[in-house]
């Protein structure tokens, strides 16, 4: 009998207890922001390599490698593109005489992007899109002289 | 340059209020990228976050241009700045409105993370933004 009122004690007090502790369940509220923005993230470098008959440098060439951009964004309103250069950075005696530039972009992921000339700005969607930028430069008179040659596309997004 | 105190509160007020939107956002490339200023004075001020998104440092640069990209001539502190990878800084720019009443901008933070390659990509963020004198 003693025993049986002791268990019965124990199992109230667990009980009250237990009821006790539902009585402060609360909420706690969580609140965040994500602003409306553009980031571009350079993956790689492109490469140009010239053509067989070396009037021609570019990305689409033989041994060339386009370079490749990610830009996630976070609002609907941005739209990115790639501006040709106007002249190589480096190059040797005569190199830079007579070239156009060209620059031309392609996209994938969030946004689908065909093949666009540099200079037509495309809208991305909300997301992570992969870009990939192609540099061509046509030597109209003459042909490119050995050395090393660089140029700077610029890929923005606004 | 005239600034008076009452018009450099306001500028700063417009800055204070179009950073409040940006809040802590680590590894974004700029914040923010829309904004609107009513300045009372012929320059205005816009405080802007460019940041690294990258996993080293890398230099930025921001630049001023209109809304046909050419360069202005704004006084920017610092114009460019290393960052640590993931992180942002703050920079203020100050632009005259040279006798507009209505003066679009874009502010580009600008990056050039890889140099020894034949084609380098540049990137280059950009907010637009609108500033009315209010006279």
């Amino acid at each position: 009998m003693r025993k049986i009122l002791s268990n019965s004690l124990a199992a109230a007090v667990l009980a009250l207890s237990a009821h006790a502790a539902s009585a402060v369940d609360s909420i706690v509220p969580f609140t965040g922001v994500v602003t409306s923005t553009c980031v571009l993230t350079v993956g790689t470098p492109g490469v140009m390599s010239a053509s067989t008959d070396f009037t021609n440098l570019s990305s689409t060439n033989a041994g060339g490698v386009a370079g490749t951009v990610a830009v996630l964004s976070t609002g609907a309103s941005f739209k990115v593109s790639a501006i040709s250069p106007t002249s190589f950075t480096t190059a040797p005696a005569g190199g830079g005489d007579a070239v156009s530039f060209n620059a031309l972009y392609q996209g994938s992921g969030a946004t689908s992007i065909g093949s666009t000339p540099g200079a037509t700005p495309t809208t991305v969607n909300t997301g992570l899109t992969n870009l990939s930028v192609n540099l061509n430069a046509q030597k109209s008179t003459g042909t490119f002289p050995a050395g090393a040659y660089a140029s700077e596309v610029i890929v923005r997004c606004e | 340059m005239r600034v008076g105190a009452r018009a450099a509160a306001m500028c700063f007020a417009a800055a204070a209020f179009l950073t409040g939107t940006a809040g802590a956002a680590p590894a974004q490339a700029l914040t923010p990228m829309r904004g609107e200023v009513k300045s009372f004075t012929d320059q205005f001020a816009i405080r802007v976050f460019p940041a690294n998104p990258y996993q080293r440092r890398i230099k930025v640069e921001v630049k001023v241009y209109d809304e046909t990209f050419a360069p202005i001539a704004a006084l920017v502190l610092p114009q460019a700045a290393m960052l640590a990878p993931q992180d942002n800084r703050s920079v203020m720019v100050l632009v005259p409105f040279d006798g507009k009443t209505v003066r679009r901008v874009r502010i580009c933070a600008e990056s050039i993370p890889f140099e020894n390659k034949s084609t380098r990509l540049r990137t280059q963020v950009c907010g637009r933004f609108l500033a009315t004198r209010v006279r």
